[in-house]
């Protein structure tokens, strides 16, 4: 049996030197604070994003730019998948592989809301269409056929040779039942996750550890974007049926949420629950926050940014430990989503003339 | 060069009135590294006297800094290197942001509008391009039939029939907004023939679009697939050369107004740096005072334009840098002051001078390593990778990087660490090279083959023991050889010690350091007994009691350095610390100097791996060089050169930076930065 050195030693340095050359914190303040959006495209210039600002200077279109930056990270993942394959044995390369999937379900679901967009609720979806990152797809499904089924059944019959189409084929009605895809999405959600945990199981202790802290924050930033979407969606309605949260959270055991959702103040007791956890004092509104109003969405989604942060430090804490571990394959993961993410708000930002103040309270 | 450049210290004093024209002359001097007069006079620290008022000055900085940023992505845009101030000597320009600011505005407005129309485009393209890309598909069905149309395919849906000439236009409009293309077949009377190709998922929409333009369905026998396929291929080319075209207009936009653009670029850099010096003033009601270090050798001529410029308003006082160095006898309460180390260095001397810095600053008053540092590294370099030929690789790599980065002077470097280093590392190898070739040919070597003789010794024939006359015949030789080289760097280490330190006045350390004068004869006279012993054929030590003594002596007054040092504490610490001492002394010594024979171990890699180059040439080519021998050779040069070029680098700088610098260097200084029109 191989040792963690042999195993992760290759992985290990290119990853961290990858790591090492991300944007660094200084590159953000500079597209943050540039006079312009040109300027805050330009910035990019001296990253890995070069190919993102030819694009735009060809252009003149920031989707096309932010096209780019997901062809970007796409290529640098599926480099990673490589190096795994290559350098691991076949338990870290499914775990990876699921791990890497995200990305790929990320996409299926964009393909999915688009469909849904156009054969369910009748809208064009020729503005967005071309946007839509053409990946390998989910067990081969295209993408593009995605799109352009007409209906469920041929939307089923796509999806028939995944993993998760019994999934899909149980949501579909739901879908059309509630006029939301929210249901389908929370669906491939716990299907993902369950399948994550699942290849998780078969790591060694130390890298099953590990992976399972991460999971379990992802896990808690999952079900609370759940709850901040379910709280936006009914915001002045009566609420539908409830969410079975996501169990396998580090933070936060979904029945704790759970509770805490159906109490008359679900903020006030999220924000106490996370802020204890994570030693963080509550910033969030303390008077009656009564759960129909926009404070408490706001303050879920304030919630949400302080899970993102906290995978980040975890990212980083596992960057300090032990250098030989499945941790670096799931930081850089991490890390490369957020740097992505992090470009995307700010070069919307600056072309929308927001503030640097206020686009760092986004970050 | 040998020593940090003499500092001296200037407080100039001024009326408000002529605040910006001193700045100015500053600036044009460019000599000033500036410090905040608080740390160096204790009368300044007194808030009521004295204001340093840097928020509004660095608040007006930062204005003319966002200004400056917005012609340079103006000009970056259109592919313009940064221009540099270096020629204006802060004449006067135009100075009116309010007026550079407007025609920033301009510009980006322009560019904002080229941009909204190649979005446009793209976003006609981007329909097109769907359109295009399933063309090509041929799951689901068939579409490109020879001959005919087929009516199917997976995603594409394709009408065929004729519409009136005079609603063409319109239905031609309306189509380009969708995923879908219109393709003119022919025409018969008042009736044009068309083939449209659209998405299914549009269907129902095109259906209706064609049924409001009078569409009539026919099939069309002489329509083909093939010619819709080149109409839509020819209507993309020329779409995406339009949009070349937008993209090349921003370039001209820029191009053709560069003149002015770096005008404006070079008045707000100006200004810029005109505020940067007004911010680190310090003022009083009445007056502004100038406080920095300048190279002594410019003390007149900053006097003397200072003075002119004031109209002789100005009170000018100077220090010595020697006021400072010791203050902390002369005043207690004074802080300690860290004087600019200025490394005065020819231009020919940058990369080592980088070398240097890069491990620190020297401090000030020391000596200046980086002439010594070539020396050294480029000596070690050669003795590790003597070749002639290869040699010649490098230079002309350095040349091409040099090549490389003149062409992209000004414009922002490529993302990634390599990029940015290829100024710096292009002129090294070019000194590397430099130094492989006068390397190869004291070695005889030329791509791994004796082409001359060699001058100094046939290091291939040393190495394979085939020399059996000549002062070096055997690899012990050449281990020998660095071991001197070795003892010659490390004692030349520990003279630059002792030189600093006497300069510095720091007699205790002169003697007791671990580099100082008793380390420094215990390395001596251990060197002596070891030549001696090996001399001997490793049997015999030297009889002469003397050399035993001296280590002995020098050892014992060593046990003095904690006690004096401390003037009290625990002896059972005295003994420790000594123990230590003389461990780090023996033990130390010992690890650097044979750390050099690694100087020889690579030269005889190199050598070793061109030998084994040759042997599977010969072995690939048994009666004479063929095509496979060639290839042999020329990759395994390859390789050698980058592995063992690059080994050699690396290791030329570890030796440098461990047993070279670990002997004398401080690394406390601080770089000497004045504010100049000078860009680095």
């Amino acid at each position: 049996m191989k040792s963690p050195v042999s195993t992760y030693g290759f992985l290990n340095a290119k990853l961290r030197g990858k790591i090492s050359k991300m944007i660094s914190e200084e590159t953000f303040r500079q597209m943050m604070e540039a006079g312009s959006f040109e300027e805050a495209v330009h910035v990019l210039n001296t990253t890995a994003y070069t190919s993102a600002v030819s694009t735009f200077e060809q252009t003149g279109d920031l989707l096309m730019s932010e096209l780019e930056i997901e062809r970007i990270q796409q290529s640098l993942l599926q480099e990673t998948d490589r190096y795994t394959r290559q350098f691991t044995n076949a338990v870290i390369t499914a775990f990876t592989t699921m791990v890497f999937l995200r990305f790929d379900l990320a996409n299926l679901k964009n393909a999915l809301r688009l469909w849904y967009e156009r054969t369910i609720r009748g809208r064009s979806i020729e503005g967005k269409l071309p946007y839509l990152l053409r990946s390998t797809g989910v067990s081969g499904i295209s993408l593009e056929s995605i799109v352009n089924a007409d209906s469920i059944e041929e939307l089923m019959a796509l999806t028939s040779s995944a993993p998760f189409a019994s999934i899909i084929e149980k949501a579909l009605p739901l879908v059309i039942e509630e006029h939301s895809i929210f249901s389908l999405e929370i669906a491939l959600d716990r299907w993902y996750y369950a399948s994550l945990k699942s290849s998780a199981e078969a790591l060694n202790t130390r890298d099953k550890t590990i992976a399972e802290r991460l999971i379990g924050i992802e896990i808690d930033t999952v079900n609370v974007n759940w709850i901040v979407r379910r709280q936006a969606f009914y915001d002045g309605m009566d609420r539908g049926a409830g969410i079975t949260l996501l169990s396998g959270g580090l933070l936060a055991k979904s029945g704790v949420l759970e509770n805490a959702l159906s109490s008359n103040h679900p903020a006030r007791q999220l924000s106490q629950l996370f802020g204890d956890r994570m030693g963080i004092p509550s910033e969030l509104p303390t008077q009656n926050d009564d759960a129909h109003t926009g404070s408490t969405a706001r303050s879920l989604a304030f919630l949400e940014k302080l899970l993102k942060q906290q995978l980040l430090y975890e990212c980083r804490r596992v960057l300090g430990g032990y250098p030989f571990t499945i941790g670096v394959v799931l930081a850089y993961f991490a890390l490369i989503q957020q740097e992505a993410r992090r470009i995307i708000t700010v070069l919307n930002g600056k072309y929308y003339e927001m503030s640097p103040h206020r686009l760092e309270a986004l970050l | 060069m040998i020593f940090t450049g003499r500092m001296v210290y200037l407080t100039a004093v001024t009326l408000q009135d002529y605040s910006k024209v001193l700045s100015r002359e500053l600036l044009r001097l460019g000599l000033m590294h500036f410090v905040d007069i608080r740390t160096i006079d204790p009368v300044f620290t007194d808030e009521s006297a004295i204001s340093v008022q840097r928020e509004e000055a660095i608040a007006r900085k930062n204005v003319l800094t966002s200004a400056r940023k917005r012609i340079e992505t103006i000009l970056n845009v259109g592919g313009v290197p940064r221009p540099s101030v270096g020629d204006d000597k802060g004449t006067d320009v135009p100075t009116d942001k309010n007026e550079l600011d407007r025609m920033a505005e301009s510009f980006e407005s322009r560019i904002d509008k080229i941009r909204e129309s190649q979005r446009n485009l793209q976003q006609q393209i981007n329909r097109l391009e769907d359109v295009r890309r399933h063309m090509d598909d041929t799951e689901g069905g068939r579409f490109l039939d020879t001959g005919g149309i087929s009516k199917g395919g997976a995603f594409l849906h394709v009408h065929t029939g004729s519409v009136p000439l005079d609603r063409l236009e319109s239905l031609e409009q309306k189509i380009a907004l969708y995923p879908a293309v219109l393709s003119r077949v022919g025409e018969s009377g008042q009736r044009c023939f068309t083939v449209i190709v659209g998405m299914k998922r549009n269907k129902s929409d095109l259906e209706k679009l064609l049924k409001d333009h009078d569409f009539s369905p026919q099939d069309i026998p002489e329509a083909s697939t093939g010619e819709t396929t080149r109409d839509l291929d020819a209507k993309l080319s020329r779409m995406k050369e339009e949009q070349r075209e937008y993209a090349k207009s921003v370039t001209e936009l820029v191009g053709n107004n560069r003149t002015e653009l770096e005008h404006a670029w070079k008045s707000l850099r100006i200004q810029e740096l005109q505020r940067t010096i007004e911010s680190r003033f310090a003022e009083t009601k009445r007056a502004v005072v100038a406080s920095g270090w300048l190279p002594e050798s410019t003390r007149k001529d900053v006097q003397t334009a200072l003075v002119r410029v004031t109209e002789g308003h100005i009170s000018l006082e100077w220090h010595k840098a020697e006021e400072f160095l010791n203050r902390k006898e002369n005043h207690d309460e004074a802080p300690r002051i860290t004087i600019p180390s200025r490394l005065a260095n020819p231009n020919l001397l940058n990369p080592f001078q980088r070398l240097v810095t890069n491990y620190g600053i020297p401090a000030y008053g020391t000596v200046d390593p980086t002439i010594l540092v070539a020396i050294a590294y480029l000596a070690m370099f050669g003795l590790m990778f003597g070749d002639a030929g290869h040699g010649l690789v490098l230079i002309l790599t350095g040349l091409a990087g040099q090549a490389w980065t003149r062409k992209r002077k000004g414009l922002p470097m490529p993302s990634g660490g390599m990029a940015s280093s290829i100024p710096f590392l292009s002129r090294l190898m070019l000194w590397c090279g430099l130094a492989a070739v006068v390397a190869g040919v004291l070695f005889g070597s030329y791509f791994g083959m004796s082409l001359l003789p060699s001058i100094w010794f046939n290091y291939h024939g040393v190495v394979a023991g085939h020399v059996e006359a000549g002062s070096v015949q055997s690899i012990f030789d050449i281990l020998r050889i660095t071991i001197f080289f070795g003892i010659t760097v490390i004692g030349l280490g520990l003279l630059i010690n002792w030189v600093n330190l006497v300069r510095q006045k720091r007699w205790f350390s002169l003697f007791f350091d671990n580099s100082g004068l008793l380390g420094g004869i215990i390395y001596a006279a251990g060197i002596i007994i070891s030549y001696k012993f090996a001399s001997s054929g490793f049997k015999d030590l030297p009889d002469n009691p003397i050399l035993y003594w001296i280590i002995i002596a020098c050892a014992m007054i060593l046990f003095l350095k904690a006690p004096l040092k401390e003037r009290g504490g625990n002896p059972l610490w005295w003994l420790m610390e000594w123990m230590i001492s003389l461990l780090e002394i023996f033990s130390g010594y010992l690890a650097n100097t044979l750390s050099f024979m690694r100087v020889a171990g690579l030269g005889i890699a190199h050598v070793t791996l061109m030998i084994a180059f040759f042997q599977i040439a010969k072995m690939a080519s048994p009666e004479g060089f063929n095509v496979w021998a060639i290839l042999i050779m020329i990759l395994g040069n390859a390789l050698v050169i980058a592995l063992e070029g690059l080994s050699a680098g690396i290791q030329s700088l570890r030796l440098n930076y461990y047993e070279f610098f670990s002997k004398y260097f401080q690394p406390s200084g601080v770089e000497y930065k004045p504010i100049s029109l000078e860009e680095k």
